[in-house]
């Protein structure tokens, strides 16, 4: 065996097992302030506004014909599927269940969802693609202005 | 064969080990040495093996290794083995030894899976 | 084969086999948050990737050793052993996510649903790997890949601020979304290094090198075909950073599916670039996973001695036959039990930068020794590289762990 190769695998190898430890730990560790769970919230409600806005850009890249029937609604159903696990955090999150921005973000991810589960059965029209634009834009700008407040709250 | 002196961990130890047909056919995991203090170290033989390898990790490991493979060890006397820059080359064919047994095992049951297609 | 049409093909495949579903998302992700900042990273891993897959395939073709019999002749029994299992549980989550990117590339072009499709996936991949010789499996699947190109031409055609981009190859602070901060920036850098220089491209290179039999004859076929394939790879993944910067971050999205760069390539081109996207993707995945599994039944063989190879027959080698196979059904019944592709490849990633290091020592030290490569050992140029990527991918191992923790997994 390599002498240096074993110098090199004796002090690297528990170095970044170490250093991986301590920071879980100092993660494990950390107080939820209100400021922690702000910054938390931000992150759940980031991934809601992320999968709203791509819903919209699915249903407008729908209406411009660039995209197949069969791919607008797979894709959006994915997407939808997607949406499911931060709706469900916001909804169990460690944030109080009081707080009016938790049911703000909730009412839009829903909205989303419902938008989203449209577009996947939509039958290709135009209508049916402009109100399903329109919705996920519009859940996607409250989304992203509540993400914004959070994120200020954080600092 | 292999009478001057060696680096036996350099050259020989977890290195590659080819029948000879070329065929790998295990790893040097082990030595066989003997000597006593003030005499001349000699290697008797190579341990190929699950047996021989478990043998040197850490001891808790040990136990967990020899449950899942077996621990079988083979033993290749040291004049049947020749040591070149980058393997260690055996005498005799890896069937000859019964070191392609477990390859033999596990084609077998590929056999019989196709057979009862 | 004809010398000349072997080394078109191997930089073709190189191409089309350079990105796989991580390097996508990471890549798509960089550019969405900092536009093209990150872009020094791209060229500094695929100069990485270039230093040590020459080097893989340069001792490969001259000792005929692949990397795991270099890692335990180096590290020894023990490391080498740790390295390994490292090594290997990074291959099956790859593998895993790979499978799981294909039958979602699928559904959305078949409208099929998603669980039978990872199933179907694992046996279109296991006839492939069982019945195609292994030069047929690189040619068809990198070959196949390349249709990741309609990304590079989308970049070009969104027209981006090329004096960003220039910008972007020098290293300096982030651009973008400025609330993201240092330590995201440092992670995206990171995984984005990481992505680019997988340990498994590493160890696949030097097992097909000796699956392709080749010789000290083939040093400079080697050379060719890393720096130019893997150079024109590496204008892939810029091309992705570039549809992050021009068309996800003005709408503010990140990707999480694959389904989210084929758009990228619809606004651009439309029906035509959407399929185009989703073809390339679905076979650069598909030769990823191939890639992977492979390479956890060559780093087995090869560790513990093995008969191993495609080009060996399955009575033969019927252990490193079993390995790959019994490595496809764990990735797929690992991605079937529910988890998110994207969120498994997320953490393979991560998790293969710590193996870096591990993996690059012993190959940098038999590669620069003269004892055994004689006149084919590194030269000044290649051994500086070697040692100046080992400090870094030492560093990134460091800090891949810490910083996934502190960003809450990249995401802020």
């Amino acid at each position: 065996m390599h002498k240096r190769g074993k110098l090199w695998g004796l002090w690297l190898g528990p170095l970044i097992g170490g250093l991986a430890l301590a920071s879980v730990a100092h993660r494990l560790a950390a107080p939820s302030d209100p400021a922690t769970l702000a910054k938390k919230a931000a992150i759940v409600v980031g991934e809601l506004r992320s999968l709203s806005a791509e819903g919209r850009f699915l249903a407008e890249e729908g209406q411009r014909g660039t995209v197949t029937r069969v791919f607008l609604r797979e894709h959006a159903s994915q997407i939808a599927k997607d949406l499911h696990s931060p709706l469900d955090r916001l909804r169990r999150g460690e944030w109080h269940a009081s707080q009016a921005w938790t049911q703000a973000g909730i009412d839009s991810g829903a909205r989303s969802l419902a938008a989203l589960q449209e577009l996947a059965d939509v039958d290709g029209s135009s209508p049916a693609l402009q109100r399903a634009a329109a919705a996920l834009g519009a859940s996607a700008g409250e989304l992203s202005r509540l993400e914004q407040s959070l994120e200020q709250r954080s600092r | 064969m292999n009478d001057e002196a060696l680096d036996l961990v350099r050259d020989v130890l977890d290195h590659v080990v080819v029948d000879a047909e070329g065929v790998p056919c295990g790893m040097v995991d082990d030595l066989e040495l003997e000597g006593n203090a003030g005499s001349t170290l000699r290697v008797c033989a190579v341990l190929l093996g699950a047996g021989a390898w478990s043998d040197r990790l850490p001891r808790p490991v040990r136990q967990l290794v020899r449950a899942v493979t077996g621990g079988d060890t083979v033993r290749i006397p040291w004049s049947e083995v020749a040591v070149t820059s980058d393997r260690i080359v055996l005498a005799s064919t890896a069937a000859a030894l019964g070191l392609d047994a477990p390859d033999r095992r596990i084609a077998r049951w590929f056999e019989r899976w196709r057979n009862r297609k | 084969m004809n010398k000349a049409l072997e080394l078109f093909l191997g930089i073709l495949t190189a191409v089309g086999g350079f990105v796989e579903i991580g390097e996508l998302t990471f890549s798509l992700n960089a550019g969405r948050r900092f536009g093209y900042s990150l872009l020094w990273v791209v060229v500094l891993g695929t100069v990485g990737i270039v230093c040590y897959c020459e080097m893989a395939g340069r001792v490969a073709a001259v000792r005929k050793q692949p990397v795991f019999h270099l890692i335990r002749e180096r590290a020894g029994l023990t490391a080498g052993l740790v390295t390994l299992l490292a090594a290997n549980l990074v291959n099956l989550m790859t593998c895993a996510a790979e499978i799981g990117g294909i039958a979602l590339i699928w559904q959305t072009m078949s409208g099929w649903p998603y669980r039978p499709l990872i199933v179907a996936a694992f046996v279109v991949l296991a006839l492939a790997m069982w019945f195609l010789s292994f030069e047929w499996i690189e040619r068809v699947f990198g070959l196949l890949g390349l249709f990741m190109v309609v990304f590079i031409a989308a970049a070009v055609h969104s027209g981006p601020d090329w004096g960003a981009v220039a910008a972007g190859l020098v290293p300096g602070l982030p651009q973008g979304d400025a609330g993201s901060g240092l330590a995201l920036y440092a992670y995206y850098g990171v995984a984005l290094l990481s992505s680019i220089m997988l340990p498994y491209e590493t160890y696949f290179y030097a097992s097909g090198a000796i699956e392709d039999r080749w010789t000290a004859k083939d040093i400079n076929l080697n050379r060719i075909i890393v720096i130019v394939g893997s150079g024109v790879g590496s204008l892939l993944a810029v091309a992705l950073i570039s549809a992050g910067v021009e068309v996800l971050a003005p709408r503010g999205i990140e990707a999480e599916l694959p389904g989210t760069a084929a758009l990228a390539a619809a606004t651009a081109f439309g029906k035509w670039g959407l399929l185009a996207a989703l073809v390339g993707m679905l076979f650069a995945f598909a030769g990823a996973a191939i890639e992977t599994a492979f390479s956890a039944a060559y780093n087995l063989g090869q560790f513990f001695g093995w008969p191993w190879g495609k080009f060996r027959p399955p009575r033969q080698a019927a252990r490193f036959h079993g390995a790959w196979l019994v490595v496809l059904l764990l990735s797929t019944l690992l991605i079937l039990s529910g988890l998110d592709p994207v969120d498994v490849v997320e953490y393979s990633i991560v998790f293969a930068v710590v193996t870096l290091p591990f993996t690059y020592f012993p190959l940098l030290v038999i590669a620069a020794d003269r004892r055994v490569m004689r006149e084919h050992a590194n030269g000044k140029l290649a051994n500086g590289l070697g040692w100046l990527f080992l400090a870094i991918t030492t560093l990134a191992a460091l800090a891949a762990i810490p910083l996934l923790v502190i960003t809450h997994g990249g995401k802020g």
